[in-house]
């Protein structure tokens, strides 16, 4: 191709503003406002990529989205975007361009030989190759030649990209001529309208084509309406692309920004009308992939929009009216016009060279289009413009639902009309041509008084005749550009029998890929309709689906990641526990210190779990739920909620118990603490507190009524800290904190620098421990006040991974880790209330039927290995000793404890309460580990320390 | 994900971001908040003057005591001076038929002001400022958050746990263009 720059025309190029980037390795030059594609053009390059399967030299084909073959990898200093369409790209000063599938450089590509292989590599070869030897012969030979493109693996872009959700009263897909006649309509009907576009202004085609709208330039009419939108308080978004329909109205839409980060958006429109517009078809002959060989559409956009002229001497090949105001345009830039009509009648036109009945039957030249040759004669050219009519953009109508309707006088499937609850309006709709445009916008909401028709001096109404490929011409027609995909390929798939559109594009990769087929289904299915004898709707279309074009994953995942996605709950002390050097990890859904100091971290939770033993520890046990349970009722509503009878408790005392779902499987546990007759704290799992409270709210709505009892959540309003170990009372005793003689399970209210504080003696750890809640603002000072007494005493603040050690060696289960959702409160060795309530209580059916009466269950037991074994494996499966091998449960916790000297673990084991003393052998990676079934408790069984 | 490098922290009270024209500010809260549920016309039946109780999106019109509705029986109190004496500020059961907590410390309160400020709350997926619902709870990045106006400024109510990443989602947000 013989590309170059015309001296005035362009429209969207600022030539003040010259810009230079490289494209493989080679400075361009180019203009403020000029797209990657543009330049290239301008600059005389005519392979810009190669293609997918045979490597071949491809030139640029489309303007937009379309695009099948301009594939650039684009970097711009730390920025690495990979499979760019070289058509939306604005080139910037320094940005290296490469194109993708070829090595080293699209001109000089090392696997352009692949091409001299096409007769073996048919569609569909991968399916009837590769199954001669196994799978992994071929797998890296075939990854290394797959896909276009290539992510650096130090690619991690920025998620800097905002969501921002937005509604609005209509929203006009596409600012063209008809989606302007329709916001002009709308606005005049009173009507707040939001217009969106993805080109850099309104005006669609009207920026190449331009014309004239009731006597007026079209820029003038462009301008008013798009004031008339703004001041009804409407919104007109530029360099926008509504990506996808989703439900109930809500789309996405890319916001492109070029001076800052993208945004992607969520918004939810009352009415929509669609004007997408329509996409120009190729033509089909052979060699029609030569780099040289474009839409005409295409060619006009760059020429009027950059000033880019494709060739010097240009053969336009077309089959419709459209046409002949692009060659003139050509003509009138000063390039050598040839044009073919495929017609034998057409419109006459001076100062164009015309040939009429005349198509092309084939391209001529190696690495870009030389001439052509028709029925009449061989043409000399540099490039091949051309149209095979125009399909209408209906992707967001079949994304919402709607069906379409082959039209034979438009040649094309356009909406049908009632299956949808959106407008489709303008060439989407099958209506061609400015003035049809125009009118079909406006027939949306009716012409009113205040709102005349609107009139065009455009002198065509866009008639096309249908032009299909066809079988019977010589040599390669490429119906899929981006895949390879010839016309014998879809003849071939017919004859093995993919002759559904969706067999189709499977077996071929027809329409598949970064540009979705959007130039080259039609041809698809029509050759598949001819081959198999079927009419266009009887062979049916592929499924249409989000997104319309590929968009960047930022844009998808927005700031969400990291740290913003699914974010844990933080500390009230964080900061301090990070002066004392915490390191924290994220436990149950709130980040907490794991371990304290610098190190091995399993060396510090050892050394942590062995202070806690020998003299004493504090934790942060802020996470633990606290429920308020208040209320005549509350006893009543906690004994339904509870499997543990909670309304016996006497004030001033706590209780351990468990929480049921329907099924009977403990959901979660915890203790409650009775303060008065009517006020109850339910203290849940860290990470079940919100379920808990759900439970307890679905129970007083639902069963109790409302009127007696309330659920108050105010965890994050306190904060807590445990002091355990043996001198736990030492510390806070010199903290100055008056702990009375609470014995074990006690719980008193009282105060504390003017503060509230309630101490709990309630241990975790098996030693005797105290929590201690006050008013989150007074946090830090009984952080400071224990910490000082702590460090008196030579004690040290422990992690939850010493925690963890602690209540494992007491057999204190964690709910989640130690249980499954099998378990049932009788496995965990609390079959009492079960036996014992009469009453109901949520979970209490389940727990009798015949799968939970099973003497095979899986039960709660501890497990002893051999002195100087390791601890076993977390997950390990156990596994009878002699016999056959099957798995009779699995290892829940496992550790090596330091108050013991050896390790400790705890398992569900069938039927393992009747196992204590057997040996039963543990499964890991292969190995077995010989184990002797134990009770769960390991330390202090008779509870000496807890209650002493 | 690597949460052992999160060391941001929540902004301190009365400390500020901005984003361009918008301005959010971590209030200090001189009042007390109070979780009430159950009857609420007889909890706030000794209460003088009447508070209001606003839902989302509603304007507190510098209102130094007033409820957000975070349920059809329940209530966040907040006011300026509370006399612990009322029922309506005493935690426990009332016979009159309603719990009360404290809660005090349950949220910290962002104000975003500003020129442009309902862009950073279309941010956080509010896409219409002119909705309304009694209860002034909205999920804002899966977090139950309760959002009110006072004057020009919208207040965020979030829960404590979550303040240091609200500040750290704020932080990173476009500045609207005005």
């Amino acid at each position: 191709m013989s590309g170059w720059r015309h001296e005035t025309l362009g429209s969207r190029i600022n030539r003040e503003a010259p810009v230079t980037f490289q494209f493989d390795g080679n400075r361009i030059h180019g203009f403020e406002g000029d797209t990657i594609a543009s330049a290239l053009l301008a600059a005389g390059i005519s392979i810009v990529g190669r293609s997918f399967k045979y490597h071949r030299p491809r030139g640029l084909w489309g303007m937009g989205a379309e695009e099948p073959n301009a594939i650039v990898d684009v970097r711009l200093g730390e920025q690495h975007m990979p499979n760019q369409r070289a058509t939306t790209v604005l080139i910037k000063p320094g940005m290296d361009v490469r194109s993708v599938n070829a090595s080293p450089s699209a001109t000089r590509d090392r696997f352009s030989f692949m091409d001299r292989f096409n007769r073996f590599l048919p569609a569909g070869f991968y399916y009837k190759t590769f199954m001669a030897f196994k799978w992994i012969w071929y797998e890296p030979f075939i990854r290394r030649m797959a896909g276009l493109g290539k992510v650096a693996a130090s690619y991690a872009p920025s998620g800097d990209v905002p969501h921002v959700s937005a509604s609005c009263e209509m929203l006009i897909v596409g600012g063209g001529p008809s989606g302007l006649s329709a916001a002009r309509a709308a606005v005049a009907s009173g009507k707040k309208v939001w217009v969106i576009d993805d080109g850099p202004d309104l005006g669609g085609s009207l920026r190449w084509r331009g014309g004239s709208i009731n006597g007026e330039p079209w820029q003038s009419f462009m301008e008013t309406v798009k004031s008339a939108i703004e001041q009804s308080g409407g919104r007109v978004i530029s360099n926008a692309t509504v990506w996808g329909v989703f439900d109930h109205n809500m789309f996405g839409v890319w916001l492109r920004k070029p001076d800052g980060p993208d945004q992607g958006m969520k918004l939810r429109a009352k009415d929509v009308v669609i004007a997408a517009g329509a996409i120009e078809r190729p033509l089909w002959f052979a060699n029609n992939d030569l780099p040289g060989v474009m839409s005409l559409e295409a060619g006009f956009y760059y020429l009027q929009c950059f000033g880019v002229v494709p060739g010097k001497r240009i053969v336009i090949a077309t089959a419709n009216d459209a046409s002949y105001a692009s060659a003139r345009a050509f003509e009138e830039a000063g390039v050598d016009v040839t044009l073919l009509d495929a017609r034998p009648q057409g419109p006459d036109q001076d100062g164009v060279r015309t040939f009429k009945g005349v198509s092309i039957l084939s391209a001529e030249g190696r690495t870009r289009v030389r001439n052509i040759v028709t029925g009449s004669g061989a043409f000399e050219c540099d490039a091949v413009l051309c149209s095979g009519g125009f399909t209408p953009s209906v992707h967001l109508w079949c994304q919402a639902g709607g069906k379409l309707d082959w039209d034979e006088a438009r040649d094309a499937l356009i909406p049908h009309a009632g299956t949808c609850a959106f407008h489709v309006v303008g060439a989407a709709a099958g209506e061609f041509g400015l003035g049809a445009a125009l009118n079909s916008g406006q027939q949306a909401f009716g012409v009113t008084s205040s709102n005349k028709a609107l009139e065009t001096d455009e002198a065509y109404s866009l008639t096309q005749a249908p032009v299909r490929p066809n079988p019977d011409l010589p040599g390669r027609q490429w119906i899929d550009l981006q895949n390879d995909v010839t016309l014998k390929d879809v003849g071939l798939a017919a004859r093995e029998g993919f002759t559904s559109v969706e067999h189709l594009k499977r077996y071929t990769t027809l329409g598949m890929a970064n540009d979705q087929g959007r130039t080259s289904n039609f041809a698809g299915l029509a050759a598949m309709a001819a081959s198999t004898g079927r009419t266009i709707p009887e062979t049916g279309t592929t499924t249409y689906r989000p997104p319309f074009e590929p968009l960047p994953f930022p844009v998808i995942a927005g700031r969400r990641r990291g740290e913003l996605f699914n974010p844990p709950k933080r500390l009230r002390l964080e900061r301090e526990h990070r002066l004392n050097e915490a390191r924290f990890r994220e436990y149950g859904g709130w980040l907490r210190p794991s371990v304290y100091g610098q190190g091995n971290e399993g060396e510090l939770a050892q050394a942590e779990a062995k202070a806690a033993r020998e003299t004493a520890a504090i934790f942060d046990a802020s996470p633990l739920g606290k429920l308020e349970v208040l209320g005549p009722d509350a006893g009543r509503l906690l004994d339904f909620a509870s499997y543990v009878q909670m309304s016996t408790l006497k004030p001033g005392r706590a209780r351990y118990g468990f929480m049921l779902s329907e099924s009977g499987v403990v959901y979660d546990d915890g203790v409650v603490l009775r303060l008065n007759e009517n006020r109850f704290i339910f203290s849940a799992s860290s990470s079940h507190v919100e379920g808990v409270r759900f439970r307890l709210e679905d129970a007083r709505q639902d069963r109790l009524g409302r009127k007696n009892v309330c659920i108050h959540d105010v965890t994050q309003g306190l904060v807590t800290l445990t002091v355990t170990g043996p001198r736990s009372k030492e510390v806070l005793e010199k903290a100055g904190i008056d702990c009375g003689d609470l014995s074990h399970m006690g719980v008193r209210e009282t105060e504390l620098d003017g503060h509230f504080l309630r101490i709990a003696r309630i241990s975790f750890t098996g030693d005797r421990s105290y929590e201690l809640s006050v008013p989150a603002r007074a946090g830090q000072h009984l952080h400071s006040r224990l910490g000082s007494a702590l460090a008196a005493l030579g004690g040290r603040w422990i992690g939850l991974e010493a925690v963890m050690i602690l209540r494992a060696e007491k057999g204190y289960i964690l709910i989640g880790k130690d249980t499954d959702g099998n378990t049932m409160p009788h496995d965990l060795g609390w079959g009492g209330p079960r036996e014992k309530r009469e009453d109901e209580y949520l979970g209490k059916r389940s727990l009798f039927t015949p799968k939970a009466n099973a003497e095979d269950r899986r039960q709660l037991v501890g497990l002893d290995v051999a002195e100087g074994m390791s601890p076993l494996v977390t997950g390990s499966h156990l596994v009878p000793a002699k016999g056959p091998q099957r798995s009779l449960g699995f290892v829940t916790s496992s550790y090596f404890s330091p108050a013991l000297g050896r390790p400790v673990a705890l398992a569900m084991l069938e039927n393992g309460a009747a196992r204590v003393g057997e040996q039963v052998e543990a499964f890991n990676d292969g190995e077995l580990t010989p184990v002797t079934v134990s009770p769960a408790c390991a330390f202090d069984p008779e509870g000496e320390r807890l209650n002493g | 994900m690597d949460e052992r490098v999160w060391t941001d922290e929540c902004l301190a009270i009365g400390e500020s971001i901005t984003l361009g024209s918008v301005t959010i500010t971590v209030i200090e809260l001189p009042e007390v908040c109070h979780l009430i549920t159950g009857n609420i016309e007889a909890a706030f039946a000794n209460l003088a003057p009447q508070p209001p109780i606003l839902g989302l999106l509603e304007n507190k019109a510098n209102a130094a005591f007033f409820g957000l509705r975070t349920g059809r029986d329940s209530v966040l109190l907040v006011s300026v001076s509370p006399n612990q004496d009322l029922p309506g500020f005493k935690p426990g059961w009332n016979d009159a038929g309603f719990g009360v907590s404290d809660a005090s410390d349950n949220y910290t309160v962002f104000s975003v002001s500003g020129e442009g400020a309902d862009f950073i709350l279309s941010q956080c997926g509010i896409e219409d400022l002119d909705a309304r619902s009694p209860s002034a709870s909205i999920l804002i990045n899966d977090i139950a958050v309760l959002l009110i106006r006072d004057g020009e400024a919208f207040h965020f109510y979030v829960p404590s746990a979550y303040s240091v990443h609200m500040t750290s989602f704020f932080c990173g947000m476009a500045a609207p263009s005005v």
